[in-house]
Order: structure tokens, then sequence, then C-alpha cells
């Protein structure tokens, strides 16, 4: 079924590439404007069939010497350009309608635009039929496995995804395109069942196509934005629906052996596919493996599946902070950063003006680096604390940077 | 309309008022120099397609309404453009862990989208016209474009300095790399009896943006100007997908006055739609680079910049004591200039893993990588 799916693309792209030929031939030789500029419409659905097919075609590419993730994207890519062009595109034709109301014309030739716009809506009625099946499978959101392990189940559904976005970019534009139809064979009857003479000024029936046109678009720009709204929300890093961040973060300092969880990203790679990494700050090796098991379990949970996580070693003699060790070393590099750092991180402190004054070079040993890492972030309070204190501190201090960051 | 999704309010913000929320987005385009020269530029173009507008309907002349259509569709491109400067300073939250930073890209990408369209738009336009030459009168459409044509070019200017001048000590001059092509054609715009458009379209030229921006966030000294450096680097992408759009406009105008010239003094009437598919070809070409760094960033491709760079790396790293070797490397840029790292090491089950973290991460520090997530996997014994 899925290696059916560039079928159906291909069948609909060459269908409507020779629909297009024989209309702009047919339209140069019979002489009608109408003819070409619809022909042009054509073009338009051709482009967002070719677009479709690329996107299709390019995201089964799984590894790149470039593009280390593969083209999984392309398809949210191609859905989005899909929607900013008929975007583009319902502008153009509101704006031609506004001006036909302004100036109404009379349509010249109401049968031979009757029979053009017919077969274009027979063209365009294939196509949505051919395409409709992508939304009728209901609201697929893989929330996660569940831990009953239905994995097989989740493998099925996650592809359709990304390529789901993909075919309803390119079935909004044939929706248009079949809608325009609709409206020229709507207005072409009119003209053909009441005809209205070359010296009668326009009446009621000029106006019949250019309100039924501004109709349109605003359909078809009310069915486009919730589109262009979830493609901006994957390529905008957003955490998958579905997976609430805080829950997890809760889950995660719940884990043995950890002390402290700072920098989670989550994101959407495409189609289902979750992407995560984070830092989590152990006290040593082995509890660190330990931990690691349980943390990928949890995001397995979640159905996040690749996961990589940064192993952060405490000093238990000297640190007590639950800062970040490795944002970056210099303050300096903060406009670089992904993100601002925590709001309690005291910059100002004399051990940063320290750090400034000399630049960390490549130090040979662990001691020489840890101290430099100290000065940088001041912890809270300098005491030394036991265990158990510090895995108390370590959960208020999660939830205060957090929340700071927010 | 049509039941194609699902309504999700997981994302919506808190409800504010309006007026507030209003007032807080004018508060924030007013405070940086990019969003607020493009504020007051879309004010101006808007203003100007108004009067057009105003003046076509008081005159009846259709060529000038059409064409101050056209005028609004170019001011949706600085909109896009305007939003997402704001948009990309908007605090991260739980649902956006990364920030809205990616809104420039997205926008620079949607303007690049926006320009292709258009230039298929005149392109369709010519050949209509090839086919069936309309009576041209162009008397008032002339003067008109001259205005658009002096607008667009208080457009370049600003956004030639405007978003590029700092002081730093790094030297590059910046507004250079994007003119150097020279400006071929022009962009077509004609007037004609039911269509008249006159588009400005200009095709830019290529220009090799990418790589020679480090200029400004090498070496900021203070905090201060670390601030208004951050804001200038992150809006590169939409500045340039404005950019071109105001130079392709700016032609556009040019076309329009030569075109009507040579068709008043030397009634070259095929000099018309030839211009119109000159341009289009032009525009299509100038945008393609800015697409493919778009599509490129949108597809987490391994940033450019650092091609060469990162094989040394991993050599490097894989030299390090207790390394058994580097797996998985991903590299992608969040937004210009950010670029974040995943990187496993497979080391020894002995390995000292703290110092070979600190170690790692001074390695790829120093090939311009600061977000890095280094996962180590201890070998079984």
């Amino acid at each position: 079924m899925a290696r059916c799916k560039n079928c159906r693309l291909i069948f609909m792209l060459v269908i409507t590439g020779g629909f297009f030929v024989v209309e702009l031939v047919s339209g140069h030789i019979g002489n009608s404007i109408a003819l070409v500029s619809d022909s042009f419409n054509m073009l338009s659905d051709l482009i967002s069939l070719i677009i479709g097919l690329t996107a299709a075609k390019v995201s089964q590419i799984r590894r790149h010497r470039r593009s280390t993730y593969g083209f999984a994207r392309a398809e949210v890519v191609g859905a989005l350009a899909n929607a900013v062009f008929l975007t583009a595109l319902t502008f153009t034709i509101f704006t031609e309608a506004v001006i036909r109301l302004l100036r109404p014309q009379r349509i010249d030739d109401p049968e031979l635009v009757l029979i053009v716009g017919a077969m274009g809506l027979g063209v365009n009625i294939i196509g949505l039929i051919l395409f409709q099946d992508c939304c009728s499978k209901g609201k697929i959101r893989p929330t996660g496995c569940l831990a009953t392990g239905v994995e097989e189940q989740m493998e099925n559904k996650q592809p359709t995804t990304a390529s789901e976005l993909n075919i309803r970019g390119v079935l909004l534009q044939v929706m248009g395109d079949a809608l325009g139809s609709v409206v020229v064979v709507v207005a072409a009857t009119v003209f053909y069942v009441l005809p209205l003479d070359e010296d009668e000024p326009c009446d009621w029936k000029c106006y019949v196509d250019p309100s039924l046109t501004i109709i349109i678009v605003v359909i078809v720009l009310s069915s486009v934005f919730p589109l262009v709204k979830e493609t901006t929300f994957i390529l905008l890093h957003m955490v998958p629906s579905g997976i609430k961040l805080h829950d997890l973060d809760a889950k995660l300092c719940a884990v043995d052996g950890v002390h402290g969880v700072h920098e989670l990203h989550i994101w959407e790679l495409a189609g289902g596919k979750n992407i995560a990494s984070l830092h989590v700050k152990c006290l040593d090796a082995p509890s660190y493996k330990t931990a690691a098991l349980q943390i990928r379990e949890i995001f397995h949970n979640a159905g996040i599946h690749s996961v990589t996580i940064q192993a952060e070693f405490l000093d238990r003699a000297t640190d007590s902070t639950v800062m970040c060790s490795f944002p970056c070393i210099l303050r300096e590099c903060e406009n670089k950063m992904c993100c601002d750092p925590p709001k309690d991180h005291n910059f100002e402190a004399e051990g940063y003006n320290e750090m400034r004054n000399n630049p960390p070079g490549t130090p040979s040993n662990n001691a020489e680096k840890d101290n430099a890492e100290l000065s940088i972030f001041p912890s809270y309070n300098t005491t030394v604390k036991d265990v158990e204190e510090e895995r108390k501190e370590a959960t208020n201090g999660l939830l205060h940077s957090h929340s700071a960051s927010l | 309309m049509l039941p194609l999704s699902i309504k999700d309010d997981e994302y919506k913000p808190p409800r504010l008022n309006l007026l507030r929320k209003v007032s807080g987005w004018f508060r924030s385009i007013l405070s940086d120099s990019t969003s607020r020269n493009l504020f007051f530029f879309l004010l101006l173009n808007l203003s100007f397609a108004f009067v057009e507008l105003l003046y076509g309907i008081w005159s009846n002349s259709l060529g000038l309404i059409s064409d101050s259509f056209h005028m609004f569709f170019d001011c949706t491109a600085l909109l896009a453009g305007l939003a997402a400067s704001v948009i990309s300073r908007w605090r991260s939250n739980d649902t956006f862990s990364y920030g809205y930073v990616r809104a420039e890209v997205l926008a620079g990408f949607v303007n690049g989208l926006f320009l292709i369209f258009t230039a298929f738009f005149i392109f369709s336009e010519g050949i209509e016209r090839a086919l069936e030459p309309p009576d041209v009168h162009h008397d008032r459409l002339l003067s008109i474009s001259v205005l658009g044509f002096l607008v667009n070019l208080v457009g370049i200017f600003v956004f030639k300095h405007g978003g590029h001048g700092h002081s730093h000590d790094g030297g590059h001059g910046h507004s250079h790399s994007l003119f150097n092509g020279g400006i071929p054609g022009l962009n077509h715009g004609h007037s004609h009896g039911e269509h008249g458009h006159s588009h400005g379209h200009r095709p830019l030229h290529s220009h090799d943006h990418g790589h020679g921006h480090s200029h400004s966030q090498e070496h900021c000294h203070d905090d201060h100007q670390c601030d208004t450096l951050q804001a200038k680097g992150s809006n590169k992408q939409i500045l340039e997908g404005v950019f071109l759009h105001i130079v392709a406009d700016t032609l556009g105008s040019i076309g329009v006055i030569i075109s009507a010239l040579l068709m008043q003094n030397y009634g070259l009437m095929i000099a018309d739609p030839i211009c119109s598919m000159l341009i289009s070809f032009l525009i299509g070409i100038s945008v393609v680079p800015l697409l493919k760094q778009s599509i490129g960033i949108l597809m987490q491709r391994t940033p450019p910049s650092l091609d060469h760079v990162l094989p040394q790396c991993y050599q490097r790293v894989q030299h390090l004591q207790g390394v058994y070797s580097l797996i998985d490397p991903h590299f992608w840029t969040l937004c210009s200039e950010v670029y974040i790292g995943t990187v496993k090491l497979l080391v020894a089950p002995d390995a000292d893993a703290r110092w070979i973290l600190s170690q790692t991460h001074s390695i790829f520090t120093q090939a311009g990588i600061r977000q890095l997530y280094v996962q180590i996997d201890f070998a079984a014994l």
C-alpha cells in the first residue's frame, strides 16, 4: 500500500499533464483566452504534483553524506511548499475576482467554456477520489508505544504521518482547482441557459462568477491554514503533541542515581520519529550506567526512540551545584547558544570574572578542568552536603531552573 | 473547513488581553532595528499601495488597480519577514523547547517560495501576451512606476545598510557580496488593457551569503554589543528574503519604464513579453541559493560551513585515549550560526569518562559547535 502512494501521484501527474497540453493546444488553435488561462490552472496543479512526488521520492533516502538524518523531512517541507503555493495562487485569484467585481465581464463563448470546465472538473474529481483516503484514516497521532509493546502497529502507522501531510498538500491544491472548475461550470451554465446579447450591459449574471470565486477563496484558505500550522510546528521543532515535557522531566528526575536533568530537548524529525537529547548529572560512571537504562526505558514508553544522553559527573567532594557544566565555557558564546541559560546563573560572580581573565586552554587532567568549571558557575551554597540532601536539592533546583527558563 | 485535522489546544498560549498583546508586539517591533526598519518600510509600501488603489478607482484605471494588488502581495512578503523577526525573539517554553528561533529560516523559505511563484506568474503572463498582444496604454502607469521605483530604492538603501551596520574589529564589510552580480534584467511590468501589472521583480544574483558572515559573532567584547549582534545574526535570513523581494520590485519598475520608452519611441511591441520571460528566469535563478540554504537547514542537513572541519574533529576525538570509536554523529543548524550536534562515543570500560567528555567538548568548541551532546557508551568487557 505504501508503495502505491507514489503510483497514485504518478498517475495523476500523467493525466493532468496530458490535459494541460490538450487545453493549451486547443486554446491556441481555437483562439480562446479562457482555455489558455484555465490551462495555467492545470499547470499549477501539475507543479504541486511534481513537488509532492519529488518530496515523496526524496524522503525515501535514508542516509546521505551531507545529511545524517536522511531526507525524512522532505515531505514536511514539500507539504509546506504546496501550502504556500496554494496560498499565493488563491491570493492572485482573489485579486482577479475583485477586479471582475469592479468591472464585470460577460463570458463570450459559454459552450466552449462549459465543455472545458466540465472536463477539468472531471480530472480534478479523479484526483480527489485518488487522494481522499489520506485523511479518512482518522487522527493518527502516535503518542508512544504502549507498555504492552504494540510495536508493529506503531511501525505501520508512523510512516504515514509525513506522507499524509504531503498528500494533504496535493489534495488541497486539487480541491481548490475542483472548486474553481465547479464555479466555471456554474457560471457558464448560467450564461448558456440565459444568454446575454452583445450590446446588453452586464446584469446580475456577470457577478455570479466573481462572487462564487471569493467564497471559494475563503474555503480554500481556511482549509490550508491547519496544514500550514502543522508543518510549521514540526519545522519549528515543537515538542511532539502527546508528549508532556514536565511529566517526562519529573519521571526522569525520579530515576535512581540521577541528580539533575537539563537541556532536555525533544523534537520530531518527521512522521512520528521523535528525537531527544538531554544532560544528566550523575555521581560516577557505574551509577550512570544503571540510570541510563532506566532513562531509555522512560523515553521508550513515551514513544521517543532516538535518545542521546550526555552524562555529567558530580564531584562529590566539592560540587553541590546542579548547574549545567557544559552550556559553554565563556559568556560570549551566549548569543550562539540555542537557548537562554537559566536565570539563576550568576555570571557576575567573582569566580566568573576570574575565568574571563584566564581563558581555558586544553587541560590535561581532570582537576584543572573541574576547578575551571566551578569558578564559572558558583553553586547556590558552598557547604558540602551529603547525598540525601543533594537529591532533595537536585529536584528543587531542577524545578527552579526549568521554571526560570519558561 | 474540511475536517482534515484535529484541533489540538496544547500549544495555545494563555489568553491575554488583546490590547495588551498588540501593544506588546509593537514594543517588540520597535525595540530592534531590523524589525523597526521592516515595519516602517511595510507601512510605506502599504500606504503607497492604498494610494494607488484609491487613485485607480477614482480614475477608473484597471491597470493601476491591479498594480496596487500586486503591491499588496509584496507587502505580505514584508509582513512575513516582520512576523518572523518578532516571533523569533519569543522565549522558549514547554512546547517549544528550542524557542522560536527557527522562524527566520521559515520566513526565508516562504519568501523564496513567494518569489518563485511570482516568477512563474510573470512568465505565464508573458506567454499570454506574446500569443495575443493587447493594446497598451501606459501613460499613468509610467508615473506610478517611477514613484514605485523611488520607494523601492529607499528600501534597498535601508536594508543594505540598516541591518548590517555594526562596529567590530573583525572587519568584514557586509553589504558587499549582495550586490556583485550586477542587475541585469528587469522586472517587467506592463500596462495593457485589462490587466496592467507592473511587477517589479528582480532577480538578484548569486551571492555566497552562507559563509562570509562570521563577522559579527566572533569577538564581542562587552555584553551590549553582544546583544545587538545576536539580533543581527539571527535576522540574516529574513533580511535576505526581503532584500531579494525589494530588488525584484525595483527592477520591475525600471522594466516598466524602459519598456514603456521602447514601445513609445521605437514601437517594439515584442519587447514586452520578452522582457517578462527574461525577468522571470532571472528571478528564478536568483532565488535558488536562498531556497537551497533554507531547505538545507529545514531538512537537518549538516551545516555546509562545517563540512571540512567535522572529519578532522572526528579524527581527533578518535585519537583520545580510551575512545574506541565515534558513532552516529549528527550535526544540524538550528538557525543562522547556531549549530547543534549529537555524537556517541564507544569507550573502554575503564576509561576516564569525565576527561573524554571535556576533551570532546573542547575539540568541537574550537570548530564552532557550542551545543553538543556527547553520549558515552562503555564497551562490554
